[in-house]
């Protein structure tokens, strides 16, 4: 991480997400930290997604928005941007990747094949 | 010069976006049932919106952001979650029943059946959305809105009683039918005091890259154009008092609307008075789809924007897309559309804390607005009188259900 | 690395926090940051006697009115080695962190 953001839930939880060239890409739903015996609780990234944010209100939602997104994205996992990818901005957090080569836009991408462009066609 | 005109500009598309089939059903309502006595209901429901309003285009102005996004950012997650459920909910009704005002100035304009009408509406406003900028939305469809002056002519003409009017304006009591009276007064005050108006209005002030040297311009905007709006839904509520109060009734329908203008100023009236429903109805159509577009967009953090393409902003454009799908299902589903109007905007009044007081929160937050966070007045006016639409949404909703 | 685990700090958020007694200290609200030879790491954890009414009304409470409410603002800081991560679903302070508060 570059810059150094003092709280968590102030600073970083729920901020909004750029990537290298300023367009929006999601926002911070998750935190995750890495808990090791004897030494303190190191952040490793931060994870993107109605899934992680789904998590904070009912596992069960969560569960559900997973098996769809799944199914329409084929994504396992919610997605993770690295703590070191990061830059910690004013008012958002950046990474430097283009959001469309990352899977956090594959709903996004999803629905301007399937639909919008379909529909074009 | 340019300032002014901006002022100008912003006046006439606020009056033009004000009235809409909630302000025009519930003021006819108020009329119809009780003359002059509830023309206070619309004044401080006016004076409440002239105040959020004011507030959310500051906000943009000030901290750059919108309204959903800061509501994220300083209330988290799940707490976003819950306002946007609430409404989505209310937002959703409002919409069916605008689409059904739309459909039904159709239906007077031609005598085909309301329901015919409403998948023609939802298809213009699509595609109005999908090819439009947001200058055509903010700018053309209000602009248009402008014939919903036709209701100050009529009440002038109409010779209204100035005394009794001047009387309704301090509220009291009523005669008779205490819980419908109370009932109207919430549907009133939830139809002045729409959410997504002021929502929507901070994400235009960020689509026309606002500033802090547009604090003046949103002032007078705000306070003048919220003022005229609040006078038209008056002049409704005169037409009604005049029109349909003699004969002591209800509003029945949309035909008894149409009534209004058409007693007192005859054919080129019933005629003005369809193109002022049609065109409020439609213009708030796409107000509504957009404003929770731009909730979802901004609370979750994706590419948004009415003037971006559809294909750069796939997940905001199908948003809207399926937003107006099921408002049009909600104008089909055969609910009464006046029975459904009046619901949904009791529903707004009896609602109106869950996004009016975290938003009060906002506008005390120097983080975000630095020396221009809100006066003791402006927090005053708005927290009382939402507190008070939701007290009175609570008490009268469930009494008009029993009552009907 | 052996014995490490990775954990989600926002379902964290809101969780009480016990004693030794079973009593709750309160509920964790803010976890302060710091980096520490190159990596962020939490130094502490903030808990709050209601942490929903100090997330949700933060800046409400600054408010002239809220001011003069008699709402308790206490805020407590538990060092990183004092919260005892073991037991996601009873969180609770470490031995030696009793031993100190005694």
């Amino acid at each position: 991480m570059i810059g150094h953001p003092e709280h968590l839930v102030a600073d970083v939880l729920d901020e909004q997400l750029v990537d290298g060239t300023h367009r929006n890409a999601g926002r911070v739903d998750g935190v995750i930290a890495a808990i090791r015996p004897g030494r303190p609780p190191r952040i490793v990234a931060v994870e993107v997604g109605a899934v992680t944010l789904a998590a904070r209100v009912s596992r069960r939602l969560a569960a559900w928005i997973a098996r769809a997104d799944r199914r329409l994205t084929g994504r396992q996992a919610p997605v993770r941007i690295p703590w070191d990818a990061l830059r910690y901005r004013d008012r958002y957090l950046q990474f430097d990747a283009d959001v469309d080569a990352t899977p956090i836009n594959a709903v996004e991408q999803w629905l301007r094949v399937h639909v919008i462009e379909r529909g074009r066609r | 010069m340019k300032r002014v005109l901006q002022i100008a500009l912003g006046i006439v598309t606020s009056v033009g976006g004000f009235l809409e089939i909630g302000s025009i059903a519930t003021a006819a309502q108020a009329g119809a049932g009780f003359g002059y006595r509830l023309a206070w209901s619309i004044v401080i429901g006016t004076a409440c919106i002239a105040f959020l309003v004011e507030m959310s285009g500051r906000f943009a102005a000030c901290s750059g952001r919108t309204i959903p996004d800061a509501l994220r950012e300083r209330f988290g997650g799940p707490a976003f979650l819950a306002v946007l459920a609430v409404m989505l909910c209310v937002s959703i009704l409002v919409l069916g029943a605008e689409m059904g005002g739309a459909s039904a100035a159709l239906q007077l304009a031609t005598g085909i059946a309301l329901r015919w009408w409403v998948v023609p509406i939802a298809l213009l406003a699509w595609l109005i959305l999908w090819r439009g900028t947001f200058g055509i939305i903010e700018n053309g469809v209000s602009l248009l809105g402008l014939v919903t002056v036709v209701f100050v002519v009529a009440a002038l003409h109409g010779g209204p009683d100035y005394r009794a009017f001047a009387h309704g304006l301090v509220p009291r009591l009523p005669a008779h039918r205490p819980a419908h009276y109370w009932f109207v007064a919430v549907s009133v005050l939830g139809a002045s005091i729409s959410p997504y108006l002021y929502y929507f209005y901070s994400s235009g002030a960020i689509e026309d890259k606002w500033d802090v040297s547009y604090l003046a311009v949103n002032r007078w905007v705000a306070g003048i154009g919220m003022g005229f709006g609040g006078l038209l839904s008056l002049a409704v509520l005169v037409c009604a008092a005049i029109v349909l109060g003699p004969s002591g009734g209800d509003v029945q329908g949309y035909r008894d609307l149409s009534r209004l203008t058409t007693t007192i100023l005859g054919r080129p009236g019933f005629w003005l008075f369809v193109a002022a429903l049609g065109i409020a109805c439609l213009g708030a159509t796409l107000e509504i789809a957009l404003s929770l577009a731009y909730l979802l967009a901004q609370g979750f953090g994706w590419e948004w924007g009415e003037d971006l393409e559809p294909r750069r902003s796939a997940r905001f454009s199908i948003t809207y897309s399926i937003i107006i799908a099921i408002g049009a299902v909600i104008a089909l589903a055969g609910a009464d559309p006046l029975t459904l109007t009046n619901l949904s905007m009791a529903l707004t009044a009896a609602s109106l804390p869950v996004g009016v007081l975290p938003f009060l929160v906002l506008m005390n937050d120097r983080a975000y607005l630095g020396d221009h966070t809100n006066g003791l007045l402006g927090n005053v006016v708005v927290l009382v009188i939402s507190l008070l639409a939701m007290v009175l949404g609570v008490i009268s909703i469930p009494l008009q259900i029993a009552g009907s | 690395m052996s014995g490490e685990r990775e954990i989600h700090l926002e379902r964290l958020l809101g969780r009480r926090v016990h004693d030794n007694q079973g009593r709750v200290i309160g509920r964790i609200e803010e976890f302060q940051l710091a980096v520490v030879d190159g990596e962020t790491i939490i130094a502490e954890f903030h808990l709050g006697p209601d942490a929903l009414w100090e997330r949700l009304g933060g800046a409400a409470l600054h408010l002239p009115f809220f001011r003069s409410l008699p709402v308790r603002r206490k805020r407590q800081r538990i060092a990183w080695r004092h919260m005892d991560l073991s037991d996601l679903t009873y969180l609770c302070l470490t031995r030696d962190a009793q031993a100190e508060q005694h």
